[in-house]
């Protein structure tokens, strides 16, 4: 796939979509439950990276965090005790350059207010990259499932 | 259904400290039908397989 065909000839692409779920049980270890290969270049020095997720996890008061990272880097880790899923959207925004993006860091959801403010990354779009969905249980009796995802590319 | 060994990499948390991760050794398999990884392996399932239960969303 080409650099032109992500970036110019459609200015919103779906990298990669998935409806199998993947699940983390019996483990206290951040988990990996989904890999997306972002291409390099794809992203553009204005262009973004939006993530679309359903999870679902136990409902208990024990933390269940789900996280989002970009070349290894944590964008979002929203922690989750008494509810069962969520839908949970992030738009991770290049700031007129390949290796500078910004991200709200908001740890009940995607959007909305966030006291802990916008987190800056410096991950290098102009290489080849990895977007990993990710899970942490506190009691290892807990699961997390990913239920599915959408990642986009998004160019002006 | 084929198993997959999971392996710790190392990582940073959202303070900056480090940490580890687990991810698969392998890359999973594009025409998986779901993924459940205990910590140790992941297990794949593929079309024919009986699927693990889904989650209830409760204890």
């Amino acid at each position: 796939m080409s650099n032109f065909y992500l970036s110019a000839a459609r200015p919103v692409t779906v990298l990669s979509q998935s409806g199998a779920p993947s699940s983390v049980t019996g483990t206290t270890s951040e988990t990996v439950l989904a890999t997306i290969a972002i291409p390099a270049g794809a992203v553009g020095p204005n262009g973004a990276i939006r993530v679309t997720t359903l999870w679902s996890y136990t409902n208990n008061s024990n933390n269940k965090i789900l996280f989002t990272r970009l070349g290894g880097v944590s964008v979002q880790g929203i922690t989750n005790t008494t509810t069962s899923a969520m839908t949970q959207q992030i738009v991770i925004r290049s700031r007129g350059t390949s290796t500078s993006q910004i991200t709200e860091f908001n740890s009940t959801s995607g959007f909305g207010s966030a006291a802990a403010g916008n987190f800056a990354t410096t991950v290098d779009m102009t290489k080849a990259q990895n977007l990993t969905l990710s899970g942490a249980v506190a009691v290892g009796t807990d699961t997390i499932t990913l239920e599915g995802y959408t990642v986009e590319i998004l160019n002006p | 259904m084929i198993t997959i060994p999971a392996k710790q990499i190392p990582s940073t948390d959202d303070q900056g400290n480090a940490t580890t991760i687990l991810e698969p050794t392998s890359e999973l398999p594009s025409n998986r039908i779901a993924t459940v990884c205990d910590g140790t392996n992941y297990t794949v399932y593929e079309q024919g397989d009986t699927l693990p239960s889904a989650s209830t969303g409760s204890d």
